[in-house]
C-alpha cells in the first residue's frame, strides 16, 4: 500500500467525530437557535474577538521577546529562565484563574500587601490569564526555532552592521512558521477554553455553545455553534497555510548544526533581561504556584491516597495518547511532504487538527455519538467500558499540538534534501528514519512534551468519554473548584503541576543526552 | 458443613455479580461514603462515574439501551426534567420513596425523586443593611437597592429555576419585569460564583445577593479564617413567608431507562432517603436532608425554619427554557 493511501485513510478516521457534528445538525429542531441569534449571537461574536485578539497580542509579545532574549543572550540565571519559561504550561488555565481570583480578591495577597483591589474578573481578567497560561506554546516553538537558526546567517547580519532590532526582525521573520504555528495553538485553545470565560463572566462563542446545551438542553443548536466554529478555524488555518506557502522558508537553514552563539549584553541589558524574564516567571508561575501549594499545605489533611492512583491514571492515559499521537502526526507531516499535492496535504493537516479549536465538550460529544452509534448497531461497549473511546477523543482533539509542532520543524529542512535522498534511491523508510528523525529530534520531544502536558490538564473529554469508575486529578481538581471549593482543588491541582513538571524536566534530560 | 461451603460460595458469587452503575453529576465526598455504607450493609458493588448533568444526560441519550447506567444522580431539578423529556428515564413505584419524598419534591410519574434540598435565600450584610426593605424576590427590584444587589451570572441553574418557579407561580410579564428589575439593581455585572457574591458583600461592592444557603454553610466551617469572617457578616432572609415560600432547588435520583440492575438500583434509591443516608449528606455537604425525620445540620438550622415553596417542581421546571430565554431578552450575562 502507498502511503497516500495510508494518509487519507487515519485523516478520515480522525475526521468521523468532527464530521459528525454535521449529522447531529440534521436531525434537530432549531427552535432555539432563533433565540440565539436574536439575543446572544452578536455579543457571544465581540466576546470572542476581543478575547482572541486580546490573548493573541499578549501572549505572542511575551512569547517572542522571552524567547529570543533567552536564546540570544547571557546573562544571570538564563539558563534557569530558559527552561522555567516553559513551566506556565504545566498549570491548566481553568486552575490559574482559580489561583488568579484567590490571589486577587478581598483580603488576598495582593489587597493585603498594597492595600487596594484591582477587579480582576472580568473580560481583561480573562486575557490576562489566558495569555500567562497560553504563552509557552509561542514560546517554545520560537525558542527551540530562533536556536536552530542558521549561524550563517547572522554573520550575514552582521557583515552589514545591522542593529540588534534588525537582527531580531529578521529572525522573527524567518522563525514566522514556528510563532504561527504556536499561535494558532493558542488561538485554538482560547476559542476552546470554556473554564476561564464562564467563571469570569465573559460571554464567547464557546460558552455560547454551553448555553444551549445546558442552560437550553439543545444539543443540536449547541452543534450547529460548533460548526461555525470549526468553519471559521478551518477558513483562518487555510489563511495561515496559503501564505505560509507562498514564502520559501526553508532556505534558512542549511546549517542546523551550527546554533548561534549566545552574545553577552552590556550591565543595563543583563538587568532588564533578567527583570523582564523574572517578571514574567512570578506572574506566570511563582505566584499561582505558591498559591497552590499554601492551600495544599492547609488542605493536606484531605490527602486522599486515591489522588495517587489517579495521577496514575492521568500518567498513563497521557503517556500512551502522547506516543500515539505523535507518532501519527509525524506519518501525516511526512506524508504530505512525500505526496507533494497542496489540496491533499491541506486536507491532511488542517482538518485533522480542526477539533483543537471545538471546546472538549463538543469533541466529547461527537466521539460519543459515533461510538454510541457503534455500540447500539453491533452490540459492542465501547462507550461505557473501554479506554479506546477516550484514547481516541485525546486523538482527535489533540492531534493539531503535535501537527503544529513537527510541521514547524520540518519548515527548516530544505525539501532538496528529500529529493536527494530519494534520488540515491533510499526507500521513504530510509528518508524519514535516517535524515528526518534525527533532524527533528527536538521537534520530536516539543511534541511529546505538548501533547502530554496538554492531556494530564484535560478534562472535559476525560470527564465524558472516561469508562466507568475510572478517575484522573483534573477532574477531582474541576469538581472541587466546580463547587466552589477552591481549597480542596489546591492539592489535586498542585499533582497536575508536578506531574507536568516531571515530563518537562524528564523529557528535557532526555533530548540533552542524545543531544 | 458441605452444605453450608456450598450456600456460602452461591451467596459469595451472587453477592460477586450484584451491582449497580451510577452515573453522578454530584461529586461530594458524602455521596463516596453513602455508596461504600450500601456497599458494606447489602453486599451491591457501587461503582459510579462523574460528570456534568447536561453531559450524562447526553450520554444516556447516545448509548441508548446498551447504557449500562442503572441511575442517574444529579443537582437541580431542571435537569431531570430534560432527561424525563429526552426519554432517558423510568418510573419507579415505591412505597418508601413516595412516603418519604414529598410531593413537591418528586415528579408526578415517579421519574425522579428528590434525595436533599437547597434554598435560595436572601443574603445581607448585616452590618449595615436593613432587612426590612425585603420580604419576598420580588422585593429585589425595588429602586431603593439600586446598585446595592449581587447575584451570579444566568447560566446557574439556580437562578434559572428560582425565575421558573416565579413564572409557575407570577406569570411570563411579571417574570419579565423581575428579570429586569433585578438587573436594573445589580452592584456589578453577574459572575463568579455564590461564594464570590458573599465576598463581594463582605468587600463593599454590594449588600444584598442572592444565594444557597449550604454556601454559607461551607463558608462558616471553611478551612480558611477569612471564609468564616465573610459568611459571620451575612444575615439570612427567607422570602415570600407570607404567600408561596422560599424557593427549594433539589438533588435527585432517578432510574434510567436501560437499567440492568433494576431491583438492586432501587434499594439503592430507597437508602438514600434512609435516615442513616439522610444523616451523612446532610452533615457534610450542609444541604437540607428531603426526609424529614432527619435534621439539618446545626449550622443550618441556626439560619431558622421557614415555608418551602409548596408548588410542585415538575410543575415549574417545565419553564426553564423560557426561564432562561427571559433572562436573555432582558440582557442578563
Amino acid at each position: 500500500m502507498n502511503i497516500k493511501f495510508w494518509a487519507i485513510t487515519v485523516a478520515l478516521i480522525i475526521l468521523v467525530p468532527i464530521i459528525s457534528i454535521f449529522f447531529e445538525i440534521a436531525f434537530g429542531d432549531y427552535s432555539n437557535l432563533e433565540h440565539f441569534f436574536k439575543y446572544l449571537f452578536l455579543r457571544y461574536i465581540q466576546g470572542t474577538f476581543l478575547v482572541a485578539f486580546g490573548v493573541l497580542a499578549l501572549s505572542a509579545t511575551i512569547a517572542v521577546i522571552s524567547a529570543w532574549i533567552v536564546a540570544n543572550y547571557r546573562f544571570p540565571f538564563a539558563n534557569f529562565f530558559e527552561y522555567a519559561l516553559m513551566l506556565p504550561l504545566a498549570i491548566p488555565a481553568y486552575i490559574f484563574s482559580f489561583c488568579y481570583v484567590g490571589i486577587m480578591e478581598f483580603q488576598g495577597y495582593f489587597h493585603k500587601i498594597f492595600g487596594f483591589r484591582l477587579d480582576f474578573m472580568n473580560i481583561y481578567g480573562a486575557i490576562f490569564v489566558l495569555s500567562l497560561s497560553l504563552y509557552p506554546y509561542i514560546y517554545m516553538f520560537a525558542k527551540t526555532s530562533f536556536k536552530t537558526q542558521s549561524k550563517v546567517l547572522f554573520d550575514v547580519c552582521k557583515i552589514y552592521k545591522l542593529s540588534q532590532f534588525k537582527i531580531f526582525k529578521v529572525a522573527v521573520m524567518l522563525s514566522r512558521p514556528a510563532i504561527i504555528g504556536g499561535a494558532m495553538l493558542v488561538l485554538m485553545e482560547t476559542l476552546s477554553d470554556y473554564g476561564t470565560v464562564a467563571y469570569y463572566g465573559v460571554t464567547t462563542f464557546s460558552a455560547g455553545i454551553f448555553k444551549l446545551w445546558f442552560d437550553l438542553g439543545d444539543s443540536y443548536s449547541a452543534s450547529i455553534l460548533a460548526a461555525m466554529l470549526m468553519v471559521l478555524v478551518f477558513v483562518i488555518m487555510i489563511f495561515e497555510h496559503i501564505n505560509k506557502n507562498s514564502k520559501g522558508y526553508s532556505f534558512n537553514t542549511h546549517n542546523i548544526a551550527k546554533t548561534t552563539a549566545k552574545s553577552e549584553l552590556g550591565n543595563i541589558g543583563k538587568i532588564l533581561a533578567f527583570l523582564w524574564c523574572f517578571v514574567i516567571f512570578c506572574l506566570a508561575f511563582l505566584f499561582p504556584v505558591v498559591w497552590l501549594v499554601y492551600w495544599s499545605i492547609m488542605t493536606i489533611q484531605d490527602f486522599k491516597l486515591e489522588f495517587i492512583t489517579m495521577a496514575g491514571n492521568s500518567l498513563l492515559m497521557a503517556i500512551i495518547s502522547a506516543i500515539l499521537i505523535t507518532f501519527i502526526s509525524f506519518f501525516l507531516v511526512f506524508s504530505t511532504r512525500i505526496i507533494k499535492n497542496n489540496k491533499l496535504n491541506t486536507f491532511l493537516l488542517k482538518t485533522t487538527s480542526l477539533g483543537y479549536a471545538l471546546p472538549g465538550a463538543s469533541i466529547g460529544l461527537c466521539v460519543m455519538i459515533v461510538f454510541g452509534y457503534i455500540d447500539r448497531n453491533f452490540g459492542t461497549q465501547f462507550l461505557s467500558a473501554s479506554f479506546v473511546v477516550l484514547i481516541f477523543g485525546y486523538i482527535v482533539r489533540f492531534l493539531a499540538t503535535s501537527v503544529y509542532a513537527v510541521e514547524s520543524g520540518y519548515a527548516k529542512i530544505p525539501k532538496n534534501i528529500d529529493d536527494a535522498s530519494l534520488l540515491l534511491n533510499k526507500s521513504k523508510f530510509t528518508l524519514f528514519f535516517k535524515v528526518h528523525l534525527p533532524l527533528l529530534r527536538h521537534f520530536f520531544f516539543l511534541s511529546l512534551i505538548v501533547v502530554f502536558i496538554d492531556i494530564v490538564k484535560e478534562l472535559p473529554l476525560s470527564l465524558i468519554l472516561r469508562p466507568l469508575g475510572f478517575e484522573t486529578l483534573s477532574i477531582r481538581a474541576f469538581f472541587y473548584a466546580t463547587d466552589e471549593r477552591l481549597y480542596a482543588a489546591a492539592l489535586p491541582s498542585l499533582l497536575i503541576v508536578l506531574l507536568s513538571l516531571a515530563a518537562v524536566i524528564w523529557l528535557e534530560i532526555i533530548s540533552r543526552k542524545k543531544a | 458443613m458441605k452444605k453450608s461451603i456450598l450456600a456460602l460460595s452461591l451467596l459469595a458469587s451472587f453477592a460477586l455479580a450484584a451491582e449497580i452503575n451510577i452515573y453522578s453529576a454530584r461529586h461530594y465526598d458524602a455521596d463516596t461514603q453513602l455508596y461504600k455504607l450500601f456497599e458494606e450493609k447489602t453486599g451491591i458493588k457501587v461503582n459510579a462515574t462523574q460528570a456534568k448533568g447536561g453531559e450524562l444526560i447526553k450520554k444516556l441519550e447516545v448509548e441508548g439501551d446498551s447504557s449500562i447506567a442503572d441511575l442517574f444522580i444529579t443537582a437541580d431539578a431542571g435537569n431531570f426534567h430534560t432527561a424525563k423529556k429526552k426519554g432517558v428515564l423510568q418510573s419507579v413505584k415505591s412505597q418508601t420513596l413516595e412516603k418519604i419524598v414529598p410531593v413537591q419534591y418528586r415528579d408526578a410519574e415517579g421519574c425522579w425523586f428528590a434525595i436533599s434540598k437547597r434554598a435560595r435565600i436572601i443574603a445581607y450584610d448585616k452590618r449595615n443593611f436593613d432587612p426590612s426593605i425585603i420580604k419576598n424576590y420580588e422585593d429585589l427590584t425595588k429602586p431603593e437597592l439600586k446598585g446595592k444587589l449581587l447575584i451570579r451570572s444566568a447560566t446557574a441553574a439556580y437562578n434559572t429555576s428560582l425565575l421558573a418557579s416565579i413564572i409557575e407561580s407570577q406569570g411570563m410579564d411579571a417574570a419579565s419585569k423581575w428579570a429586569k428589575g433585578t438587573l436594573a439593581n445589580l452592584a456589578r455585572d453577574p459572575k463568579g460564583g455564590d461564594r464570590d457574591q458573599a465576598k463581594a458583600i463582605f468587600a463593599g461592592e454590594g449588600q444584598v445577593a442572592v444565594m444557597n444557603t449550604y454556601y454559607i454553610g461551607l463558608m462558616l466551617n471553611s478551612p480558611k479564617p477569612e471564609d468564616v469572617e465573610v459568611a459571620k457578616i451575612l444575615g439570612v432572609i427567607f422570602p415570600n413567608q407570607d404567600n408561596r415560600g422560599t424557593h427549594v432547588n433539589i438533588s435527585g435520583i432517578a432510574l434510567t431507562k436501560a437499567a440492568k440492575n433494576k431491583e438492586n438500583a432501587i434499594k439503592f434509591m430507597e437508602f438514600i432517603v434512609s435516615p442513616e443516608a439522610q444523616k451523612i449528606l446532610a452533615g457534610i455537604n450542609y444541604e437540607y436532608p428531603v426526609n424529614t425525620a432527619v435534621e439539618p445540620s446545626d449550622t443550618i438550622k441556626a439560619f431558622g425554619k421557614f415555608k418551602e415553596d409548596s408548588t410542585p417542581l415538575y410543575k415549574s421546571v417545565e419553564k426553564i427554557s423560557e426561564a432562561v430565554k427571559i433572562f436573555d431578552m432582558a440582557g442578563w450575562k
